[in-house]
């Protein structure tokens, strides 16, 4: 009886992991765009961008995409989006429920998976595993890309791992880093832009908020997402996954503006 | 009194759980059982944003953004600008931003010059926006169903949630209990949107805004009195019914001397 798998040897499966990185790699050391945050609005903003035929890469510091969208409230594997965000559930082929009218339910693991999956197949490419270090500025502080590293680096004491990062440049940069906002932050390291801080008070109806102000918010920088929560000091919201996705599309467009 | 709405009805980009009953026919209802009571005449005048001067540079430095702190939003983003262009624009007010009550009550007030409004005119603006105070005792800024100056304003969405729910409620919301899995008993102790209390309540306001304007004074003592300036949910709910009386003895007979009475 024969073997059921071809017969390879592991130097062979080395060279093909290496040989597809590098090659790949190569390519997005220049982007059109660098979405830092793989979360529902980071791969919403990249699956528009790269199916306008933009060169899109998500970096993710996990080794999961996704962020929150998997789980929902209350550990309960369902996500709820208002009217309009069933559009984009549509749209995504994301199999969904009416609660009552304007609230639309949908299986968080099944619903993640498809913008994960829309997103590949539009074209964007993913570093996971990658951890946004700081940004590359340009003439009059211009954003022009990130400096990123492995995320295992990061875990590790400084005085073992001198592991310089590397720097990968874009036309355009996308914070969708969630609440930490860790671009917009950096920035505000570095004394170029102030944030407002997450310091809002609670109310209903904060959700139109998140995708109005997302735009850019210095030359080449665009924030989507809970990070423009933290950028603009909204009030606070419960989970929103509506919002989530309509700022990632909102982000694109504004990006799209600028390309 | 000249009722200044802002919130001719405009499709939010996210609908609040369930349909939304449009804002006008609550302020109409409202309006109608208030005039019941007092025979004052409501003029409408359009949305005082727009009347007024500079208005999307100064509302976006008039947003809270720390609960904590007094400071408001001195150096907004031109995003923010932008987005209060676009609201000046539609008249589209409402979309969860929180303002400093006063501080915006002055502002507004530009935009009454601008419309020469005088003083016995008796203005009110009537917003979908959120307003707070800044609370100099606990240091924080609290949301608030109306500011009493010149204009009055009057924040719908204040009204559902500015004065607190029961404790409970937030008992069960730490727990991780979604507001649609309330027990119906517990819900029933404080408003929510759509809920049919929701003109009655607000024409007990606009009767504080009437009686600011007559005597400087909008509240009560009297936890009956619709003149109650309730903290509470239930408070409110309490204050803002038919029984035992629409207000009280007092404020009864200050209404009746200047011959209005109460029909409802
Ligand atoms: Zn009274």
């Amino acid at each position: 009886m024969g073997e059921i798998f071809a017969k390879v040897s592991e130097k062979d499966i080395t060279r093909a992991i290496v040989g597809g990185f590098i090659r790949e790699f190569e390519k997005f050391v220049e982007s059109d765009v660098i979405i830092v945050g793989g979360g529902p609005a980071g791969l919403m903003a990249g699956r528009e961008l790269a199916t306008k035929g933009k060169r899109t890469l998500i970096v993710e510091r996990n080794n999961y995409l996704g962020g929150g969208f998997w789980i929902g409230g209350f550990l309960m594997n369902k996500i709820t989006v208002r009217h309009p965000g069933e559009e984009v559930l549509k749209e995504l082929g994301i199999p969904f429920e009416q609660a009552r009218e304007g609230l639309f339910v949908a299986d968080g693991p099944h619903a993640c998976a498809r913008l994960i999956a829309s997103a590949c197949d539009a074209g964007v490419k993913i570093l996971n595993m990658t951890v946004f270090e700081d940004v590359v500025l340009r003439e009059n502080n211009r954003v022009g890309g990130a400096v990123v590293n492995w995320t295992p680096v990061e875990a590790l004491p400084r005085q073992i791992t001198c592991v310089d990062p590397i720097a990968l440049e874009a036309t355009m940069v996308v914070d969708a880093t969630g609440h930490d906002a860790s671009v917009v932050r950096k920035m505000e390291e570095r004394g170029v832009l102030k944030t407002k801080g997450f310091g809002g008070m609670w109310v209903e109806r904060s959700e139109d908020l998140v995708v109005e102000y997302t735009g850019e918010v210095h030359p080449g920088l665009v924030v989507c997402g809970m990070a423009t929560a933290t950028t603009f000091g909204l009030p606070r919201m419960g989970p929103t996954f509506g919002a989530m996705l309509l700022s990632g599309r909102r982000a694109a467009e504004e990006v799209l503006k600028k390309l | 009194m000249m009722l200044f709405p802002c919130l001719w009805p405009r499709r939010w980009l996210f609908s609040q759980k369930g349909h939304l009953r449009p804002s006008q026919e609550v302020i109409r209802e409202a309006v109608s059982i208030f005039t019941s009571w007092t025979g004052e005449e409501m003029r409408e005048g359009e949305c005082l944003y727009r009347a007024t001067p500079g208005a999307a540079e100064d509302l976006a430095g008039l947003r809270v953004i720390n609960l904590d702190s007094p400071a408001l939003n001195e150096n907004p983003f031109p995003i923010e600008i932008a987005f209060e262009r676009r609201r000046r624009e539609d008249c589209q007010c409402g979309k969860g931003a929180v303002y400093a009550g006063i501080h915006l009550a002055a502002l507004l007030s530009k935009g009454l010059s601008a419309r020469r409004v005088l003083w016995g005119d008796k203005p009110l603006f009537i917003t979908r926006d959120y307003i707070a105070t800044f609370d100099r005792d606990d240091l924080r800024w609290h949301l608030r169903y109306g500011v009493f100056s010149f204009p009055v304003l009057i924040s719908l969405p204040g009204i559902i949630e500015a004065p607190a729910r029961p404790r409970e409620y937030y008992l069960l919301r730490s727990q991780g209990i979604p507001d649609a899995m309330m027990p119906d008993s517990l819900r029933d102790r404080y408003l929510t949107v759509n809920d049919p209390r929701l003109p009655r309540v607000l024409a007990g306001i606009l009767l504080q805004a009437f009686f600011y304007y007559q005597s400087g004074d909008p509240f009560c003592p009297d936890p009956f009195c619709s003149l109650y300036h309730a903290h509470w949910q239930e408070e409110l709910l309490r204050s803002q019914r038919d029984e035992p009386y629409i207000v009280c003895l007092r404020h009864r007979q200050a209404l009746e001397k200047e011959e209005r009475w109460l029909r409802g």
